[in-house]
């Protein structure tokens, strides 16, 4: 059956005059009705009036299924009302053509239907993934969680405290780990890289290649007596280079799983550790293997990285020893850190006077365009640290704008200040070696004016936050990223928690810089749509 | 005690937390050969993968079967050791957790020796407890599969449809007429200028016409009982005078006589007192404002469908059985009045920004010009004002996120509407945190909108109807003056009349006046009563993709709940000894759930605990006179081994301290989290509830030589979380007071004290004050014996 009639939704959105839109859909001689809003109850009142005939020439000139969120099948769920999304259309034109098109089309084709999987894949273990791993698991769903690296947790399970309450970080994510690991629903894939991903939302088909570790994951017990024997010494990327490990390691003390695994790049066959261990747990032969997954659905969680900020060369970082990150920062206070929590130097000097400089790669057109949003309320929360390492420590914060703005932010910020920290307006030029090699800041007091200089012992950049941009194999149309390679979301609003690829969610910092509440609120919101998404394919199949 | 007790006792470094104040070594040497110690070690971090396989392996290798770990608070892992234990085969309740950081290492961080003595008889204690534990069982509960959705603005109906969609009934409880909440008074919106009707609506209509969705407007919740799973709700809501027939036409509103300021449009514009509420919002018909309203009786032939009954009175009450409820009722934004901003707000060139997004909205009562309070031209020079009842040094200290992307959202429409206006915004910091709203800055900044660090000192008229802002300029410190037509008060968010839904579901708030989730990090959705979660504003400032993602995450919470059949709760409840009941009713009256029941008749007449009802706040154990109830977890034997070890030396120098689960002991927690120092002189003894404690337990202390004696609970009368056990425990304890007289025991050495979760202050100042109590004793008997030697020394 064609449609003859257009009813046509008074979006305040459209892009053009939806009396035009009528007007030009008459003189073609179809007749188009503008009707107020349909999702307001006058609008509401003009499409019952549609539905409740038996003829049905109608076609719905309105939104698209990212805004109108089902409400035109809540109203007819017999028999559904064709829905052509004349919102996003730019220019009347494209929108006259749409319309055009879609009158002509006789039915639109039936998508086949797809068994429907309940198995679900989290891809990144950092607290995002994590969260939405357990929440979809409890829920009943079976669960994989691929992490690329040797144990989830991701950043937070790096930093020493969190803000604003200065809980210590893995006190309170290591349970979380030991819950993900232990959960009879979840499947934990680590040291895994995706290799593979095709097929649609209801049924996607992935290959997962799981990295060997050389070390057999049933044997190990994590006991750490092959990284004592193991004669190669390599610095540690998970201190950020700050401290040696072997060659043979356990990546942290509280990692998930807890197990060793061999760099092989740096092994030099010595087969020392496969001695050592008393459970015949390693072996140097291991080979790559593959695993093929179906799921329904898949949920990003891939996280963001921190901007490296050697580029910016003004600021001294990779020359100066005393110029550090703000999460090298965060290992060398940790007690599991570098220095076994000791605020030193990377020289081992004390450190008397610190610094902290804001804004570092963010808010800065040549590298992030936008704000990082953790930086500044984590370097108050790290200058706290500080003090409560050195009572004594001059500490100061050089910023362009306090952005303290989360629960609890505020009251954290009040508290430094109150505590001696010192803020002052203005981000500096350069920071330079200084005689003794100590890194001295040139700035500009913007609030009381005048240029200085600040020699310190120790100066933490407080870099942005990053898309990884690392891409992922998607065999069709992959989600799409943004100008800056995170992911978009589906709607800003509506759908922050879908990409633009259905079946495809997203949670965490892998669609913008955001703290670790708001990403465990985005875990457990993706778990719900998740659910939604396959109770839906669901009945329909 | 039972003969063959292997415990394994645990003492965690928990890396520096601990081990920078205390040597867990030291202790564990000093511990090892404590009676019943099997195997005693510590651990960098015990709560780690490596801890607790090393603790499985001692298990196995111990044969243990009893634990003591001493660590952090018990509110942190108490459930990943009961897991740890039950996984080994043994029952999660022979374990107790000993809080060597919160109340210890953190809050004696400088008297690193004091610290490690309280430290060790910390862990004597727990020792006591465990001794006495028995193992007990879990209770499988049934579980009902609906819910209960309270607050119907964006979070709210997000919440509500997700549930929905998974197939479980919703209940959303609306207070106002209307669904919608803030949406229904905002124009367009940041970050992409789309409009609200087109972003709210479709989820009005949806949840509206979704059959698993019943929407109660008018409504407000009045009661809640019972607990995770099987909650069953009060709902009290209006009796509606326009019946749903109304269809709309307004003919009421054209006969009514009344006029009343509209207070959708604040300031602006009247109506009657029957009158639609939104056009735009649902559900869509017509309603009586009970309060203006004259009863005059016009409206009722006017309307067309009869759909007008001015007699209906009072109210109806619905009963809800619900497994779980999401809590999103939103905030309010700050009103200047009563606030410094007062005399500002009153001047008619000042507005505030939910006023600004009436006044650009096309359906707004200026249809979409900028005229504020019967301006007749529209303003050239145009000033925005951020943190307006945020970020103050009296009233809100904290930042309300929103405010500063609504403050550019509108510069930029201002911008677009009048090109020629001069538009400048005072700011203390733009606070645009996320990629989309940074944009938004640039963009403004782009558009020609200027930015001034600087705070407003004064605002007074100026001539010919314009304002002058006085303000004090960061950049430079200098005072400029600024003649402007129109000023805008960026407001900030408040936590709005939560008040009394806070006292129906006995949720606490923080120092902000916002509820207060269960962990800030980790547990953002939930709160501290299993089954009850939060989403949107009402947990602080938050917009709207933030207050959805809420809904959805609070909705993905009840979906894992109502994936199983029934719902395990703990063992950790009252059970009357028929050996020791002597029938005197004491319990069947003290009970605040109504969980006893008497049985049998006459000399065989005795109490009996309905287990299903039955909370374990042991308020019955803290009043039977004859030791008949258990109080399992927290039996008789266990405090006072508890206190016979607190007390064990120089008990004149200790205060012994109740604290209750919830509250009082979370705001010892706070102290620690907060790091607030007061004396080590206190040992707690934690109970369920301050009810829970015995005058016995008081007497025994006392004749074991105690110093001094704190209960402490949570605020009467509406925090407890057993819903009177505070007021009771306060009544025996004025009971016990001229006892204690009479026995020659100072009456002011008991104290009671009420000390929420959020108190740490409180907490500190307390114990602060009785230690100075116990000083000043120990001052004034030693006054008349020889000076100690080494006092003098400097
Ligand atoms: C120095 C610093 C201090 C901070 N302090 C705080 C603080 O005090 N409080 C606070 O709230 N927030 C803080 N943050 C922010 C916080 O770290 C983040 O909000 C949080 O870690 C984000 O978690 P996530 O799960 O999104 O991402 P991540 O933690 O980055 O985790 C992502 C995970 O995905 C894995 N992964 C990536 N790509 C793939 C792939 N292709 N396949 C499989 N796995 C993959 C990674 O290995 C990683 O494990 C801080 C950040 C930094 C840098
Ligand atoms: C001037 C201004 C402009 C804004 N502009 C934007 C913008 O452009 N973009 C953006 O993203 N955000 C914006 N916001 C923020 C946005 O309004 C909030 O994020 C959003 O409204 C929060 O939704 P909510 O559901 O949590 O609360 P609310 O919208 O406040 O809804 C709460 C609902 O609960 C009901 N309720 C309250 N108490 C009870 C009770 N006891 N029982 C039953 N029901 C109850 C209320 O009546 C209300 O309907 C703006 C805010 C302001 C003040
Ligand atoms: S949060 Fe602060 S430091 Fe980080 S980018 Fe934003 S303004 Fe700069
Ligand atoms: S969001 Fe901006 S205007 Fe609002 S309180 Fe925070 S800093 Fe002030």
């Amino acid at each position: 059956m064609t449609r003859r009639k257009v009813l046509i939704c008074a979006c305040p959105d459209l892009a053009m005059d939806g009396r035009e839109l009528a007007a030009r859909l008459k003189q073609a001689g179809v007749q188009a009705d503008l009707a107020p809003p349909l999702c307001t109850p006058d609008g509401l009142a003009r499409l019952r009036k549609i539905t409740a005939a038996k003829a049905r020439p109608w076609l719905v000139a309105a939104c698209g299924p990212e805004i109108h969120a089902g409400f035109f099948q809540a109203l007819a769920p017999e028999a559904r009302l064709p829905v052509v999304d004349v919102r996003s259309c730019a220019d009347l034109e494209s929108a006259v053509g749409a319309l055009t098109l879609a009158l002509e089309t006789r039915e639109p084709p039936e998508i086949p239907a797809v068994p429907v999987c309940r198995e679900v894949l989290v891809v990144g273990g950092g607290v995002g993934g994590c969260q939405a791993a357990l929440d979809l698991a409890n829920a009943g769903f079976k669960v994989y969680l691929a992490e690329s690296s040797l144990s989830i947790g991701g950043t937070m399970a790096q930093l020493d405290k969190t803000f604003p309450t200065l809980d210590c970080s893995i006190c309170i994510l290591g349970p979380k780990l030991v819950e993900v690991a232990a959960h009879p629903n979840i499947e934990l894939l680590s040291y895994a890289s995706l290799s593979r991903i095709a097929g649609q939302a209801g049924s996607f088909e992935v290959e997962v290649t799981i990295k060997p570790r050389y070390v057999n994951m049933s044997k190990c017990v994590g006991c750490a007596t092959c990284t004592t024997v193991c004669p190669v010494i390599v610095p540690s990327r998970w201190n950020l280079g700050l401290k040696p490990r072997k060659c043979i390691r356990i990546i942290f003390a509280q990692a998930v799983p807890l197990r060793a695994t061999i760099e092989k790049d740096y092994c030099i066959d010595c087969q020392m550790c496969v001695q050592a261990c008393e459970h015949q747990a390693i072996n140097l032969l291991y080979r790559p293997s593959q695993r093929r997954l179906t799921v329904g659905a898949i949920v990003l969680a891939t996280g963001a990285r921190p901007f490296d900020p050697t580029i910016k060369s003004e600021y001294g970082y990779g020359c100066i020893p005393g110029v550090v990150t703000n999460l090298e920062f965060e290992r060398i206070v940790c007690p599991t850190g570098p220095t076994l929590g000791s605020l030193i130097t990377p020289g081992g000097q004390p450190v008397r006077r610190l610094a902290f400089i804001q804004c570092v790669g963010s808010r800065d057109r040549r590298f992030l365009p936008y704000c990082s949003g953790y930086c500044c309320t984590a370097s108050i929360k790290e200058a706290m640290l500080a003090l409560e390492h050195e009572p004594e420590c001059e500490v100061t914060i050089f910023y362009n704008d306090i952005r303290t703005s989360g629960k609890g932010f505020e009251e954290l910020y009040l508290r430094a200040q109150a505590a001696g920290v010192r803020f002052i307006k203005g981000l500096p030029g350069r920071i330079q070696a200084g005689d003794d090699g100590r890194p001295v800041i040139c700035f500009e007091d913007q609030e009381r004016g005048g240029r200085g200089e600040l020699a310190v012992d120790m100066a933490v950049l407080a870099v942005g936050l990053e898309a990884s941009g690392e891409p992922l194999p998607f065999v069709d149309l992959a989600p799409a990223r943004d100008g800056l390679g995170f992911y978009q979301a589906r709607h800003p609003i509506l759908h922050p928690l879908e990409s633009t690829l259905p079946g495809v969610f997203l949670a965490g910092t892998c669609q913008g810089p955001r703290d670790i509440s708001e990403t465990v609120c985005q875990g457990s919101g993706a778990a719900a749509r998740v659910i939604r998404l396959l109770t839906d394919l669901a009945g329909e199949s | 005690m039972s003969k063959d007790l292997r415990i394994g006792l645990y003492i965690c470094h928990c890396g520096h937390n601990i081990a920078g104040v205390i040597s867990p070594e030291a202790l564990a040497e000093q511990a090892r050969g404590l009676p019943g110690v099997a195997v005693c070690r510590d651990h960098l971090y015990s709560c780690s993968e490596a801890g607790q396989k090393d603790i499985a392996k001692d298990i196995q290798q111990f044969g243990l079967n009893r634990m003591v770990v001493a660590a952090c608070s018990p509110k942190l892992h108490e459930p990943t050791f009961r897991r740890l234990l039950a996984e080994n085969g043994v029952n999660p309740y022979l374990l107790e957790i000993v809080n060597i950081r919160e109340h210890c290492s953190w809050v004696h961080a400088r008297e690193p020796e004091a610290a490690t003595v309280k430290a060790l008889e910390l862990i004597r204690m727990g020792l006591a407890k465990v001794r006495e534990a028995r193992p007990l069982a879990e209770r499988q509960v049934p579980l009902t599969r609906a819910a209960l959705v309270i607050g119907g603005g964006p979070a709210g109906l997000r919440a509500a449809l997700d549930i929905a969609h998974a197939g479980i009934p919703v209940t959303l409880v609306e207070r106002a007429p209307v669904l919608g909440g803030m949406a229904n008074r905002l124009y367009k919106t940041f970050p992409q200028g789309q409009s609200i009707v087109s972003l709210i609506n479709p989820m009005m209509a949806a949840a509206t016409l979704n059959p698993g969705i019943t929407v109660l407007t008018d409504s407000s919740v009045t009661g809640v009982g019972g607990h995770l799973g099987n909650y069953r709700v009060k709902v009290t809501q209006a009796r509606p005078r326009v019946t749903e027939d109304c269809d709309l036409c307004g003919e009421c509103a054209a006969v009514c006589p009344v006029e009343v300021p509209d207070d959708r449009e604040p300031g602006r514009g009247l109506r009657a007192a029957i009158y639609r509420p939104s056009p735009t919002a649902f559900p869509a018909r017509y309603v009586v404002d009970a309060l203006h309203c004259d009863r005059c009786g016009l409206c009722v032939p006017a309307c067309p469908r009869q759909a007008i009954t001015l007699t209906a009175e009072g109210e109806i009450e619905h009963t809800l059985d619900v497994g779980s409820i999401v809590v999103a009722t939103g905030f309010a934004p700050f009103t200047p009045a009563g606030s410094r901003y007062e005399a500002w707000a009153a001047l008619p060139q000042v507005i505030t920004t939910v006023t600004l997004e009436r006044l650009l909205d096309p359906q707004g009562p200026t249809g979409g010009r900028v005229l504020a309070n019967g301006a007749t031209v529209e303003p050239q020079d145009i000033a925005l004002v951020l943190c307006v009842g945020s970020r103050e040094e009296e009233g809100n200290r904290y930042c309300s996120r929103v405010c500063c992307p609504t403050a550019l959202k509108q510069a930029l429409e201002l911008k677009a509407r009048l090109p020629q206006a001069r538009i400048r915004i005072y700011y203390r910091d733009i606070r645009t945190v996320k990629k989309e709203w940074e944009a938004l800055y640039n963009r403004a900044r782009e558009a020609g909108i200027g930015f001034m660090r600087a705070r407003v000192r004064d605002i007074r008229p100026g001539e010919a109807g314009s304002l002058v802002i006085e303000a004090d300029q960061e950049l430079g410190q200098w005072v400029s003056r600024d003649r402007v037509d129109l000023m805008v008060l960026a407001v900030g968010m408040t936590p709005g009349d939560g008040a009394t839904l806070r006292e129906v579901l006995k949720l606490p708030v923080g120092p902000d006046g916002f509820f207060m989730e269960s962990h800030p990090k980790l547990r953002p959705l939930e709160t501290v009563l299993d089954g009850i979660y939060l989403a949107g504003a009402c947990q602080g400032p938050k917009d709207l993709a933030e207050s959805i993602t809420q809904g959805s995450g609070a909705a993905g919470k009840i979906l894992a709940l109502m994936a199983h059949d029934t719902i395990t709760l703990d063992g950790l409840i009252c059970v009357v000894d028929p050996e020791l009941c002597i029938g005197c009713e004491t319990c069947f009256q003290e009970c605040p759930f109504q969980a006893v029941e008497m049985v049998g008749e006459g000399k065989t007449r005795q109490a009996r605990i309905i287990e299903a009802a039955c909370k374990g706040c042991g308020v019955c154990a803290g009043a039977c006179p004859s030791n008949a109830v258990i109080a399992r977890g927290f039996t008789d034997e266990m405090i006072l081994a508890q206190i016979d070890e607190a007390l064990a030396v120089n008990p004149e120098e200790k205060i012994l301290a109740f604290c209750c689960n919830w509250c009082s002991y979370a705001g010892a927690d706070f102290a620690g989290v907060s790091r607030m120092q007061y004396p080590p002189a206190v040992r707690i003894i934690r109970t369920m509830c301050a009810g829970r404690v015995h005058p016995k337990f008081i007497l025994h202390a006392f004749a074991r030589g105690a110093g001094q004696v704190l209960v402490s609970g949570c605020h009467p009368p509406g925090d407890c979380h057993y819903v009177s056990g505070n007021l009771r425990a306060q009544a025996r304890i004025e009971k016990l007071r001229p006892k204690l007289a009479k026995e020659g025991i100072d009456p002011a050495r008991l104290r009671l004290e009420w000390i929420s979760a959020t108190e740490g202050k409180t907490f500190q100042r307390v114990i602060q004050a009785m230690a100075e109590e116990i000083e000043g004793k120990r001052v004034k008997g030693e006054k008349g014996k020889s000076q100690d030697p080494t006092s003098g020394l400097p």
